[in-house]
C-alpha cells in the first residue's frame, strides 16, 4: 500500500451551542469557507450576525448578480441590516446603471484591484461589515502557488491595516471550498476562520 | 459534422473540453479570448459555443454586440460562476444565449446540455 504523507492538519469546531455568542462576538478580519452555499444561506448567516442590531453591509460581488441578490431578499429578508451591493458581474451581459444601493463594477483582476474596490466604495456605503463574496476566484488553497499565498497575506495585512475601524470593524471573506480539501489555511492575519456547511437532500414524498 | 468552439481564458479548461467534445464526435476549435473568438468565427462557422463570462478583454456584452456584424450566427451556451436572476435570463434568452452552465460543472452535465441544442444537426 502506497505510503501517504500528512500535509495539513486543520481542527474545526462545531458551534452550534455557542453560535449566538460566537455571531454576536464575530469581528476582525474572518475567513468564512464554505460548500457552495446560495445567497439565501449567507442571508441566514447574516440574520445571525449581531442579532437586533442595526448595522450596514457592504457586499462586494463576484459571484451573485444584484438583481438575483433582490431577487432572494423577497423570501429571506435580512432582518435589521442595511445592503449596500458591489456588483461585479452583471456588467458583463447587460447594461446597468447605479442605483441609490448597488454600483456596477468591473471585476477586480487580482487581490490589489479589489483592496482599491473596498477602499473607494466604504466611502459612500460607510459600511460596518464588509463581504468579499468570493476570494476563491483569487486564490485555491488546496494548490495555492508561492506567488498567490504571497499575495494572500499581503491583502489581508493591507485591508486589515486600512479597511478595518472603530465603526468599520469586520471584513468578511467568503471561500467556496469546492475545489478541494484547504492543504493551506490562512492563519496569518486572519482573526477567524470558519466553516458554514450546508447540506441539502431531494425531500421524500410521502403519500 | 457539428461544430463547437470552446471560449475561455483558462487554458486547462478550454483544452479539456476541447479533448472530451472532439472525442464526442464534433468538430471542435478553441479561442481564448473575446478577440480572438471574433476573429475566427467566420472562418470555423461553429453551431454552438461555449462561452465564458468572465474573460479579461472583451466583454460578454461587447462580444454579442460585435457578433451582430458576423455571418456566422452560432447558438451559445454561457459557462458562469455567477447566479442570476430569473429576470436576467430572460433577458439573456433574448440575446442569443440558448442555455448556461454554472461553473464548476459535470462534464456530462455540460455534455448534455450541448446535445440539447445540436442533437438533430447532421454527423458526418
Amino acid at each position: 500500500m502506497e505510503e501517504l504523507k500528512v500535509v495539513q492538519v486543520n481542527y474545526w469546531k462545531e458551534i452550534r451551542k455557542e453560535i449566538n455568542k460566537t455571531m454576536e462576538s464575530l469581528h476582525g478580519l474572518v475567513l468564512l469557507t464554505h460548500n457552495s452555499i446560495e445567497f439565501s444561506d449567507l442571508i441566514d448567516f447574516l440574520n445571525n450576525l449581531r442579532r437586533n442590531q442595526q448595522t450596514t453591509i457592504l457586499y462586494i460581488s463576484l459571484i451573485n448578480s444584484y438583481s438575483h441578490i433582490k431577487q432572494t431578499l423577497q423570501t429571506h429578508p435580512l432582518a435589521s441590516k442595511k445592503l449596500y451591493v458591489v456588483d461585479c458581474v452583471s456588467g458583463f451581459l447587460l447594461e446597468l446603471q447605479d442605483t441609490v444601493d448597488c454600483v456596477y463594477r468591473r471585476p477586480p483582476p487580482n487581490l490589489e484591484e479589489m483592496k482599491n474596490l473596498i477602499m473607494k466604495n466604504i466611502q459612500w456605503s460607510n459600511p460596518n461589515i464588509i463581504i468579499v463574496d468570493s476570494i476563491s476566484q483569487f486564490i485555491n488553497f488546496t494548490v495555492p502557488t508561492e506567488e498567490e499565498l504571497h499575495n494572500l497575506y499581503a491583502f489581508l495585512r493591507s485591508i486589515k491595516e486600512d479597511a478595518l475601524g472603530i465603526t468599520r470593524d469586520t471584513i468578511i471573506l467568503v471561500y467556496d471550498d469546492r475545489m478541494g480539501s484547504m492543504k493551506k489555511l490562512p492563519t496569518m492575519f486572519t482573526d477567524t476562520i470558519m466553516k458554514l456547511e450546508i447540506i441539502k437532500e431531494k425531500p421524500e414524498w410521502k403519500d | 459534422m457539428t461544430k463547437i468552439m470552446i471560449v475561455d481564458d483558462e487554458t486547462d479548461l478550454r483544452e479539456m473540453l476541447n479533448l472530451m467534445l472532439h472525442k464526442e464526435g464534433f468538430e471542435t476549435a478553441t479561442a481564448e479570448n473575446g478577440d480572438d473568438f471574433l476573429n475566427k468565427i467566420d472562418e470555423f462557422q461553429p453551431d454552438l459555443i461555449t462561452l465564458d463570462v468572465m474573460m479579461p478583454g472583451l466583454t460578454t456584452r461587447e462580444i454579442l454586440e460585435k457578433l451582430k456584424e458576423k455571418k456566422t450566427k452560432p447558438k451559445i451556451i454561457l459557462l458562469t460562476v455567477v447566479r442570476y436572476s430569473e429576470e436576467e435570463k430572460q433577458k439573456l434568452y433574448q440575446r442569443g444565449i440558448v442555455d448556461y452552465v454554472t461553473k464548476p460543472f459535470e462534464l456530462d452535465h455540460l455534455i448534455h446540455t450541448i446535445h440539447k441544442y445540436v442533437l438533430l444537426s447532421p454527423a458526418s
